[in-house]
């Protein structure tokens, strides 16, 4: 009988719906028919009914979870009340939902000077599972900007079409599309609303800044963001990320005397750059494969335009006239 | 009794006698020498080894007698003594050679292989409650390392690398035979007709397939070795030790 | 945490044409903190084997000492130099005797065996800590930026690399995958095996 009221504690703290010892609910109940409540706040110490418990850590990307409610002890009691008086049929129980699941593949942007590079595999699944090959994670929002989000697909879903959204209103109010710096603010922004609920995703933007040079922001869940010249995010990030630190960024090469590394590589460099990573990280990621999707955006009256007339299967994308371009270029991934 | 012939110290295995011998393994020697016959010769491409089968009844049916076996398929053993004491040293040979291979994923070496087996006998020389094998063996192998060798071990567990020895019954006048006989560049199958002829010398009773058995060391070409010493799928190396068949031992008897 | 991030460190393999390379970190860490810029983690084991053992770092010490006792038991015992394929089952079969309480390793092997005709072959293996083999033909790699080398590997690699571009290629994979490595780095070993000569080189890198 002593532990009695301890059973639905740990370590000193209450974990709600956890454990309540059936006598002592009955008892309890009964009790607060003839006596002042205040007894039961003497045997249970009172807690918010719609208590939560929250573990969420964007950094290690631990998952979230949500205590159950008092409904499950309600559960316990109705159903023991037609039973002996044994204390060993009242079971701890507990409820867990998980609004969130992880969706695999990868995406991968790099700027050019007068161009960008936004791609992403079209594998998505869950587990072990493959849940369908072509999901597209990579959207474009206007002619200068592109979208590549990764992490948990409906999340990503979900908040490119409140991205779009807000860019519709944007252009209903200025006439115009809004520019990419002010895209990655936005998303800042509503990234960090949702900060105590965040959409599980990371998210990368590509495009051309209003001063035409090709740009690459890069985002954490919670909004946290900046700006690059090259960023891989997702299932293969580590497997990719070094590697374009090697190729893009030239890091631990040395010039040859009297020459020095290029700032930005022309964009055929950077394509195949971006075939060569994929095809690395689908030889050695159960996550990464099936499809390429590559989306390129020029900026107004760019050079690199000649280079893709002859890539094959290259489709354009471009809503108005006289002003950035947008092509996609698809290809093939393994599929095992 | 005892002074018959080794004195008191015949009968303590791990006593030396006066002379600084140990006269249970001079005994164990005598058993050998009172076994069949068995030889093997080293040919320039391989090595034979054979031995004669002799049955106390022709009720027994010899196809069941086996005095060459294969130990890993790199190594096969003949012997002339007891033949329980072959069976226990032959189950120790392999289970030696498949430890091997559980370490180092291969077979050993004929010399390590025989060592393993030298030291078995040995230790039966010195131990408490045993007494030493009553078997010399010859071990017929080929590694990669040394080609095909060819090792006779005796009962005191010493062993020796030979080109061509005999042991059992016959065995001085089979050593003389083959002495007489052999040169360096015989061909493997040379030597198992020289093999054959020094058996008949001093064979007792018809000499065929039944009474004959033959085990060879071939030895694989370069481009067998580059194929990799790994079989295949079965991941078994090819075998090169292996007992003939009753036909062919007909066929190289008939010749 | 992973026990293999308790010391940290990193090591790759890399066939070339007739020449094998092999390459670790320096670093000697505990968790976070750094200890030690020149910590050995590859290890000579005949004049044309060498063996990488990234993990814990105590048991890095033991079973190099285990592995040097047992490789000399088979060179007296055999007469002869252990082959990279033998050895490479003796360093499966060592470790899968403690199945149940392993060492806290993940061996990489790079050598030269000899071919029937007298040539030599590049060889390279790794197992994991209980001592499953894996003969890859490319590259083998292991420790806690196995998944960085892998990507970088897998992009840079290509077969039949003459030995300085072999060196070229693995000092890169290496170097650019311990920069986005916490626990490997603070400086590189690379070992070039030819049939001649063992070229051996060490590499400065972030020391952060």
């Amino acid at each position: 009988m002593s532990d009695r009221g301890k059973s639905s504690e740990k370590g000193g703290e209450l974990v709600f719906g956890e454990t309540i010892r059936v006598p002592t609910v009955r008892r309890a109940i009964h009790l607060s028919i003839t006596r002042p409540l205040s007894f039961l706040i003497l045997r249970f110490p009172l807690r918010p009914i719609y208590a939560q418990q929250y573990s969420f850590d964007p950094l290690s990307q631990s998952l979230f979870i949500i205590a159950s409610r008092l409904s499950s002890v309600n559960l316990a009691f109705a159903r023991s009340n037609s039973m002996p008086d044994m204390v060993s049929i009242a079971q701890p129980q507990q409820r867990q939902f998980n609004p969130y699941s992880e969706n695999g593949g990868t995406i991968l942007a790099i700027a050019g000077a007068d161009f960008s590079v936004i791609a992403g595999d079209t594998r998505q699944s869950e587990g072990y599972s493959i849940q369908t090959r072509y999901a597209p994670k990579v959207f474009r929002l206007t002619d200068k900007a592109v979208l590549a989000v990764n992490g948990f697909a409906a999340d990503g879903n979900m908040f490119v079409k409140k991205v779009r959204q807000r860019l519709e209103w944007y252009r209903h109010a200025h006439a115009k599309d809004m520019p990419l710096r002010a895209i990655a603010r936005l998303i800042q922004t509503m990234l960090y609303a949702r900060r105590f609920f965040p959409y599980y995703v990371y998210n990368i933007l590509g495009g051309i800044e209003d001063d035409g040079t090709g740009a690459v922001y890069s985002f954490d869940p919670v909004g946290s963001y900046e700006r690059e010249a090259c960023r891989a995010a997702g299932a293969a990030q580590s497997l990719v990320q070094p590697f374009l630190d090697n190729q893009i960024y030239f890091k631990n090469q040395t010039p040859a005397p009297g020459t020095s590394h290029p700032v930005h590589l022309p964009l055929s460099t950077v394509l195949s750059l971006v075939i060569d990573s994929f095809t690395s990280a689908t030889e050695r990621h159960i996550e990464v494969g099936d499809g390429l999707e590559m989306y390129v955006v020029l900026a107004k009256g760019s050079a690199s335009v000649q280079g893709l007339g002859n890539i094959r299967g290259i489709q354009e994308l471009t809503a108005t006239d006289d002003g950035e371009r947008v092509f996609v270029i698809r290809r093939e991934l393994k599929k095992d | 009794m005892a002074n018959a012939d080794g004195g008191a110290y015949s009968y303590s295995l791990t006593v030396f006698s006066p002379s600084g011998k140990l006269v249970q393994i001079e005994h164990a020697l005598a058993a050998v020498s009172q076994g069949t016959t068995s030889l093997g010769i080293k040919a320039s491409n391989g090595i034979v080894i054979a031995t004669e089968k002799k049955t106390s009844s022709i009720l027994i049916d010899d196809s069941m007698l086996d005095k060459v076996a294969v130990v890993c398929p790199n190594i096969g053993i003949v012997y002339s003594g007891m033949g329980p004491d072959f069976r226990v040293l032959i189950a120790k040979a392999r289970k030696s050679a498949q430890a091997y291979w559980k370490i180092y994923g291969e077979y050993p070496p004929t010399r390590v292989l025989t060592q393993e087996i030298a030291t078995v006998m040995q230790q039966a020389t010195q131990s408490g409650g045993v007494r030493p094998y009553g078997v010399s063996l010859l071990v017929a192998g080929w590694d990669i390392n040394r080609g095909p060798t060819l090792y006779q071990v005796d009962p005191s567990g010493s062993f020796w690398a030979w080109k061509a020895s005999a042991i059992g019954k016959n065995m001085v006048n089979a050593k003389t035979f083959l002495e007489k006989r052999y040169n360096d560049d015989i061909s493997l199958e040379d030597a198992i007709h020289t093999a054959l002829l020094t058996l008949k010398e001093g064979f007792e009773g018809q000499m065929t397939e039944k009474t004959i058995e033959i085990g060879v060391i071939t030895v694989p070409t370069v481009t067998e070795l580059e194929e990799g010493k790994i079989g295949g799928e079965t991941g078994r190396p090819k075998p090169t030790f292996r007992k003939l068949s009753e036909e062919e031992v007909r066929d190289y008897l008939a010749l | 945490m992973s026990i293999m991030e308790y010391n940290g460190g990193s090591v790759v393999a890399m066939v070339g044409k007739d020449c094998v390379a092999i390459a670790s970190d320096l670093r000697l860490g505990n968790q976070a903190l750094g200890i030690s810029s020149n910590f050995q983690k590859i290890f000579p084991v005949t004049d044309r084997i060498y063996l990488g053992l990234p993990g814990l770092a105590t048991d890095v010490t033991t079973l190099r000492e285990r592995f040097r006792f047992r490789v000399n038991m088979y060179t007296i015992k055999e007469e002869r130099e252990i082959e990279p394929e033998t050895f490479a089952h003796l360093v499966s079969s060592t470790l899968y005797e403690h199945r149940f309480g392993p060492y806290f390793v993940e061996p990489v092997m790079a050598g030269l065996s000899k071919t029937p005709s007298g040539g030599v072959k590049p060889f390279i293996a790794a197992t994991d800590l209980i001592g499953c083999l894996n003969f890859a033909k490319d590259f083998v790699v292991a420790g806690t930026a196995s998944s960085k080398l892998f990507g970088v590997a897998e992009g840079l690699w290509e077969p039949d690399l003459e030995p300085e571009d072999l060196f070229e290629t693995i000092s890169q994979t290496l170097l650019n995958a311990v920069d986005r490595d916490a626990f490997s780095g603070w400086g590189c070993i690379v070992h070039v095996i030819t049939k001649d000569k063992v070229v051996t080189r060490t590499l400065k890198g972030r020391m952060d």
